[in-house]
């Protein structure tokens, strides 16, 4: 099963990407190997609807599981209809995240109320 | 039939003041109609005692997608500027509150699966009051996009002798719905270095949507006397200097309207609505 984490750069020592959308890279790791595929976000620079975007995106790579900071209310409808699992990432880098996971420590995230940390509030594109 | 844009670079300066008021004004003598287009925050109803309120919804097209039909072969979200369809790996998904109804992903799909069905996102309100006409156009909350019931709204107005339409402030693409195909645009500001910024954005927006405008300087004893500068050295036509007054807040708060209240008021709106009767009829000699 592949479970992407959103991270700020590629490689092991990455820091996460709390943003779910807009994140910069997804490593994408198989259950069966220690090996993460690195893929750019491809909607980082459109305007709205990046959250749904991703989804879809992940989607078409085969995941089944993510590991984030924050999930607006459009991307959690996604990732619902998707059947798409999501976690909720500690801090420090994608190693350190990737460990917690096997070691089944990390929070699920509840997607019928997604909420985010408080210091951020849902992306609202102006048209 | 001239149309009048009142907007402002940014909020807080008087725009929905000189709007109403002006309105009041015009509406002793003429055939007028007030459209309240700042369907963000539309308050220009709070000042009249309205009568025989209609309201009517106003829709826009969104797809339905029929998952029976559909094979979910993703064209319809690729060809989606705005991410507002996700297909997935055993359902395909519409995002309302993204779609902008142009309908591109109905066209292009293969398998005719989609169909467009109306979604209202706001309403107008058409009323009269002691014999003007009003309108008022309003968003519902979290909807992203005003134009289709600014577009509705002035369209409830049409064939009036004067329109007076409230703009929403700034420059974004709900002001320039409003402001687009006016006679003229009055930009009320404040001789602020802030007020000068935004002037000089809601002016470049009247020169692009190639509307005539002129300038209103509201609480001008206050501030400094750039914005007078800048519209000397650009040859913009100020139309009023409305001094700072607390009587003005006194009578907002209370959803009065100070023309109603004030002779003082009364008379620098009157010479506000002559100004513009002759920058109107020199743009009708030269247009
Ligand atoms: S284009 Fe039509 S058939 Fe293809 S995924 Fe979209 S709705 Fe389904
Ligand atoms: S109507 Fe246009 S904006 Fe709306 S979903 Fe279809 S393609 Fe996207």
């Amino acid at each position: 099963m592949k479970t992407a984490f959103t991270v700020q750069a590629k490689g092991p020592d990455a820091p996460m990407d709390d943003r779910f959308g807009r994140a910069t890279v997804y490593a994408i790791i198989d259950d069966d190997s220690d090996d993460p595929n690195y893929l750019e976000n491809p909607s980082l620079s459109s305007s709205s609807g990046a959250g749904p975007a991703s989804v879809e995106f992940l989607s078409r790579h085969g995941v089944r599981k993510v590991v984030t900071g924050n999930v607006g209310p459009k991307a959690a409808r996604a990732l619902r209809a998707a059947g798409i699992t999501v976690y909720r990432a500690q801090r420090g880098n994608l190693s350190e995240n990737l460990a917690a996971l096997q070691a089944n420590t990390l929070e699920r995230i509840d997607l019928e109320q997604p909420g985010s940390s408080p210091n951020r509030g849902p992306d609202r594109a102006r048209s | 039939m001239p149309s009048i844009a009142c907007a402002s670079g940014k909020g807080g300066t008087g725009k929905t003041t000189v709007a109403t008021n002006l309105a009041r004004i015009m509406a002793y003598e003429r055939d007028t109609h007030l459209v309240d287009c700042d369907v963000e925050g539309p308050n220009a109803h709070h000042f009249f005692t309205l009568e025989s309120t209609q309201r009517s919804p106003v829709h826009v097209p969104v797809p339905h997608i029929d998952l029976s039909h559909c094979d979910l072969c993703g064209v319809c979200s690729d060809a989606c500027a705005f991410h507002a369809i996700s297909v997935l790996a055993d359902t395909a998904l519409v995002f309302p509150e993204l779609c902008h109804g142009c309908g591109v992903c109905a066209y292009i799909c293969p398998r005719n699966a989609i169909t467009e069905r109306p979604r209202t996102i706001g309403s107008v309100l058409e009323a009269t009051c002691d014999g003007m006409a009003f309108t008022g156009g309003s968003l519902n909350p979290g909807e992203p996009m005003p134009p289709p019931i600014i577009q509705a709204a002035k369209k409830t107005a049409r064939g009036r002798d004067y329109i007076i339409i409230d703009a929403s402030p700034g420059s974004t693409c709900a002001t320039v719905e409003a402001v687009h195909g006016t006679n003229f645009c009055l930009l009320v500001t404040e001789p602020t270095p802030f007020g000068l910024s935004d002037l000089r954005m809601a002016v470049g927006m009247c020169r692009r949507l190639d509307v005539p405008y002129g300038v209103v300087i509201n609480r001008s004893d206050l501030g400094d006397g750039r914005v007078e500068d800048y519209c000397k050295e650009e040859a913009i036509p100020v139309l009023g200097r409305f001094p700072s007054d607390r009587c003005i807040a006194d009578v907002y708060a209370r959803g009065a309207l100070i023309v109603d209240h004030n002779s003082a008021w009364e008379d620098r709106f009157r010479g506000l609505l002559m100004a513009l009767d002759r920058l109107l009829k020199r743009e009708v000699n030269h247009g």
